[in-house]
């Protein structure tokens, strides 16, 4: 079974494998591709120019200005009527119906302008124009980004979906764009490789941000989802059949692809903001601001220095050949989207942006006033005094930044960041406070209240990770103080997901939930803060995400000194009460060994020292093995072979050695008939059920009835073994730390009650590392039933 | 003050098994008389009753702690010439600095062999 399991594996890997080499190659042809037609544009001039009918008289419709026929002085409404060699009206006979002449048809143009003159242009004799090169030499960059970015994110998360879309999108962008530069050189096949790639280009986007938010994983996987597509397929397989004609484009069908490209980039668009005001989780919104954060990156430039001004004033203030340089802003955003794992820095970017630009902005006007002040004057002052004014300008200025700085700083975080101000002296103040306190429980309390109070939670959880990897209470406050809603959050913990873990929200594991935040200090987690819903049930904004973000920082610190200091007092205590316990029945050994040597006693008496020492060795045994056993729990190195185990086998085992112990107790086994197999370690817990039996029987020192019983949980798949006494009980000051190393129960009448105080630690540690559970009820003097619930071998076969 | 007397000796200890220990070194011991507690204020009952030469006083008891029963003891005018010997499986030097805050005449760590304990309480009565 597990060498099918372990070769399904290996497929799955070898097939990822595949699926990345294969879209590398692929990656790398269009990549080949892009760069060919890149080469050839930059080779050739192109005309640059559109025909159109206009009342039956075919005039220059547009002039691109880098192309030929702009250099060549043609402009717009001039008359054709040379082209490629022929009369312009046989050349453009077959055209009449479609009204249109793409100029990449066009090699040789003669036109007549308003004036009578004439004026002839030819690819042949012409080079690129300088204005053309600018722009291809743009347009290369700027798909350089694309590929770099794209191949980056493919790369880097090579499983995941989103990445592989932003790789093809990035590919198809190049591809459209350097098709686009060697169509107008008339390159036919360009075209088609121009076609598909803006045909498929939007719906690649639609797909990726349809997939990008975590909480819509499932859609990754989801096959339905590639129906989006169905617009791009029929517009590409009708593409060769009706789209082209007469070695161009149909302009209705050019019409057609526009609206399909439109509806795609709207619909992707759409989503975005969908998925930005609706997400679930603050990854998924911190990812869609970043992406709508590059896109009005690269188009509010575009928009407000390019084309609105050559609208306006006809002319732009950013060429069309410089501004398509902002465009680099999208891949960079959807890459950074796909690939970070901190996207709330992105709010500390912008707010780090903002106050360096105005920074700037100070500085240059404080130093801008000064050569001014310097230029107005310079007919009066000589050039020594010019360098000292400029030296001084430049010592105000450094003088200033500081108080600058932090005055714009402080004003920007008071105007439009007041949350997070006030937040920020918390956190200061949080970490002044972890610095005095060096205890766990005083750490842990610390974390946990600043937490619930600063953001009126309904409650709050610290669990702090030991080291043999389970998790023990730390601090608990408000709607978590229930000892059995700890045990679920507890439950939650074992089973949690990245997906489910701060920033994103816990809500559906539990309702009253809000995050499950790992505490991580130097690469290792070192606890859990469990954040509950808002008192008042008001979202959490982005402000309190921060301020969570922060506390998270700086506890995680704290709470990582805090535990290496506790274990290093564990340690020692450890060290000392081990010490402690070993010594004591070795003084009984080494005493009577001595008085064995020194004395010469009756045979009654030296039969009863070496019956002394004899006991006193079994003793100091099992202490060591206690300690060897404890050892090796902490330290995570106990070794679980699990397998099926006869219960009532088990426990006759058992019995049958602590009978030998006593002879005051009555045995009672008491279990279900046809119990199924138990899945667990057999020695370890054979271990924990002596252990119960011997507590039982030491802790009822008069005697009385020791009932084991076991029942089936069918519905749960559980076996609940218990072990009940009739002895001194478990007072309520005992409760709390029974199942703590060293733990002895000090009453008067234990006194004399032998034992290390080890047993039940090592028995709840062994229960839980079987993935059991263990837990007891007593009542003071009456007795006590100790349970332990362990999973059944068919609940294995269900996992 | 008779120095061939037996000496009294309050033994407090909680562990049974080493007030057997106890009970088998001084078993036959004409020189001494013993008397045990299982507990600190059990302790300082018996030393109310009949003031001891020495006491031979564990750390960890029930109720009281042994530096608590020292510190008493030595604050008792009444039992000014009574000597504290500490016996305690807890050898780490804060041990002993506690012993020696509390007043302790002496400290033993546990394993001991009795007849160093013995030679022990003969240096502390003067009597070797």
């Amino acid at each position: 079974m597990n060498q099918i399991k372990s070769m399904f594996m290996r497929l799955f890997t070898d097939g990822e494998r595949l699926r990345t080499v294969a879209f590398t190659i692929l990656g790398f042809c269009i990549l080949a591709i892009s760069i060919t037609f890149f080469a050839l544009s930059a080779r050739m001039s192109h005309m640059g120019i559109e025909l159109s009918m206009n009342n039956q008289d075919w005039i220059v419709k547009t002039i691109d200005p880098t192309g030929l026929a702009s250099e060549g002085g043609i402009k717009e409404n001039d008359k054709p009527i040379e082209i490629n060699g022929e009369p312009a009206q046989l050349f453009l006979e077959k055209y009449e119906k479609e009204g249109f002449v793409f100029g990449r048809l066009i090699r040789e143009l003669t036109i007549i302008d308003d004036h009578g003159y004439l004026k002839s242009v030819a690819l042949s004799d012409s080079s690129p124009s300088s204005k053309f090169l600018t722009k291809l030499g743009a347009s290369f960059v700027v798909c350089l980004v694309f590929w770099i970015t794209g191949f980056y994110v493919f790369l880097k998360r090579q499983k995941n979906v989103a990445a592989l879309l932003s790789y093809l999108f990035t590919l198809s962008f190049g591809l459209i764009l350097s098709a686009n530069m060697a169509a107008e050189i008339t390159i036919p096949t360009a075209v088609f490789f121009e076609v598909g790639a803006s045909i498929i280009g939007p719906w690649l986007l639609l797909h990726f941000f349809l997939v990008l938010p975590e909480e819509r994983i499932r859609l990754r996987n989801n096959h339905l989802v590639y129906l989006i597509y169905l617009p791009a397929v029929i517009t590409l397989l009708f593409f060769p059949l009706v789209g082209y004609a007469n070695g161009q484009p149909i302009l209705w069908f050019r019409t057609l692809r526009m609206f399909e490209y439109g509806t795609g980039l709207a619909a992707a668009a759409s989503v975005v903001v969908f998925n930005y005001f609706r997400a679930s989780s603050p990854r998924t919104r911190q990812q869609m601001k970043i992406v709508l954060i590059s896109c009005l990156a690269a188009l509010v430039p575009f928009l407000v220095l390019g084309l609105l001004p050559a609208a306006a004033l006809a002319r732009p203030i950013i060429p069309s050949e410089y501004s398509i340089l902002l465009i680099v802003f999208i891949p960079l955003g959807l890459g950074y989207a796909v690939v970070t794992e901190k996207l709330m820095d992105i709010d500390v970017i912008i707010r780090r942006g903002v106050i360096y630009g105005l920074i700037t902005a100070v500085m240059s006007a404080i130093l801008g006033a000064g050569i001014f002040t310097v230029l107005a004057f310079r007919n009066s002052i000589g050039a020594t005094q010019e360098i000292l004014i400029a030296l001084a300008l430049g010592g105000i200025a450094t003088a200033l930044f500081g108080p600058t700085k932090n005055g714009i700083e402080s004003l920007i975080d008071r105007l439009f960041y007041k949350d997070r101000y006030d937040y920020r002296k918390i956190i200061q103040s949080l970490s002044i406070s972890l610095n005095s306190v060096k205890d766990l429980t005083g750490v842990s309390r610390l974390i946990v209240g600043t937490a619930v109070n600063t953001l009126n939670l309904a409650g709050g959880c610290l669990f702090t990770k030991a080291q043999s990897g389970s998790f023990e209470i730390g601090a608990v406050q408000g709607s978590f103080v229930d000892a059995n809603r700890q045990r679920q959050l507890l439950n939650l913990i074992s089973r949690r997901s990245h997906l489910k873990e701060f920033p994103n929200m816990a809500l559906k594991e539990s309702s009253d939930l809000a995050f499950l935040i790992p505490l991580i200090a130097e690469e290792k987690e070192v606890g859990i803060l469990c954040l509950s819903q808002k008192a008042t049930r008001q979202n959490f904004s982005s402000n309190d995400i921060f301020l969570i973000q922060g506390i998270v920082s700086v506890a995680a610190i704290a709470l990582h000194g805090a535990m290496l200091i506790h274990d290093v007092s564990v340690r020692d205590t450890f060290v000392s009460v081990a010490s402690h316990e070993l010594r004591t029945p070795l003084t009984s050994i080494v005493g009577y060994a001595d008085l064995l040597l020194r004395r010469d006693p009756a045979d009654a008496t030296r039969k009863r020292w070496l019956k002394n020492i004899l006991d006193n060795s079994h003793r100091l045994s099992t202490i060591v093995d206690d300690l060897l056993n404890v050892s090796r729990i902490q330290s995570g190195r106990i070794n679980i072979k699990l397998e099926g185990v006869n219960l009532s086998g088990l426990i006759e085992e058992v019995l049958s050695l602590s009978r030998e112990n006593t002879n005051k107790h009555e045995f009672v086994v008491d279990i279900e008939p046809g119990l199924p197999d138990v899945w667990v370690d057999r020695d370890k817990f054979s271990q924990v059920v002596g252990n119960l039996l011997s507590n039982a029987i030491k802790y009822s020192p008069n005697g009385g009835r020791i009932t084991l019983s076991a029942r089936n949980e069918p519905a749960e798949h559980l076996i609940i073994m218990s072990v009940a006494d009739e002895g001194l009980g478990i007072g309520l000051e005992d409760k709390g730390s029974l199942f703590t190393t060293f733990h002895r129960i000090q009453r008067p009448e234990t006194q004399g009650i032998r034992g290390s105080g080890l047993g039940l630690y090592i028995a709840k540690e062994l229960t839980e590392a079987m993935r059991g559970k263990i837990w007891f009820e007593s009542e003071l003097n009456k007795g006590s039933t100790f349970f332990v619930a362990m999973p059944t071998q068919d609940s294995e076969r269900v996992n | 003050m008779d120095r061939t007397a037996p000496k009294k000796i309050l033994i407090v200890e909680d562990d049974e098994h080493i007030v057997d220990l106890f009970c088998a070194i001084f078993d036959g011991l004409v020189n001494y008389r013993t008397t045990y507690a299982k507990s600190g204020q059990e302790a300082l009952r018996v030393t109310r009753i009949d003031v001891p030469d020495i006491i031979l006083l564990d750390i960890h008891l029930p109720e009281l702690d042994g530096y608590e029963v020292c510190r008493f003891v030595k604050s008792d005018p009444a039992m000014s010439r009574t000597k504290v010997l500490m016996i305690s499986g807890m050898a780490q030097n804060i041990d002993l600095l506690k012993a020696q805050e509390a007043g302790a005449d002496g400290y033993i760590t546990k394993p001991f062999i009795p007849t160093e304990l013995i030679e022990k309480i003969e240096a502390f009565l003067g009597r070797n």
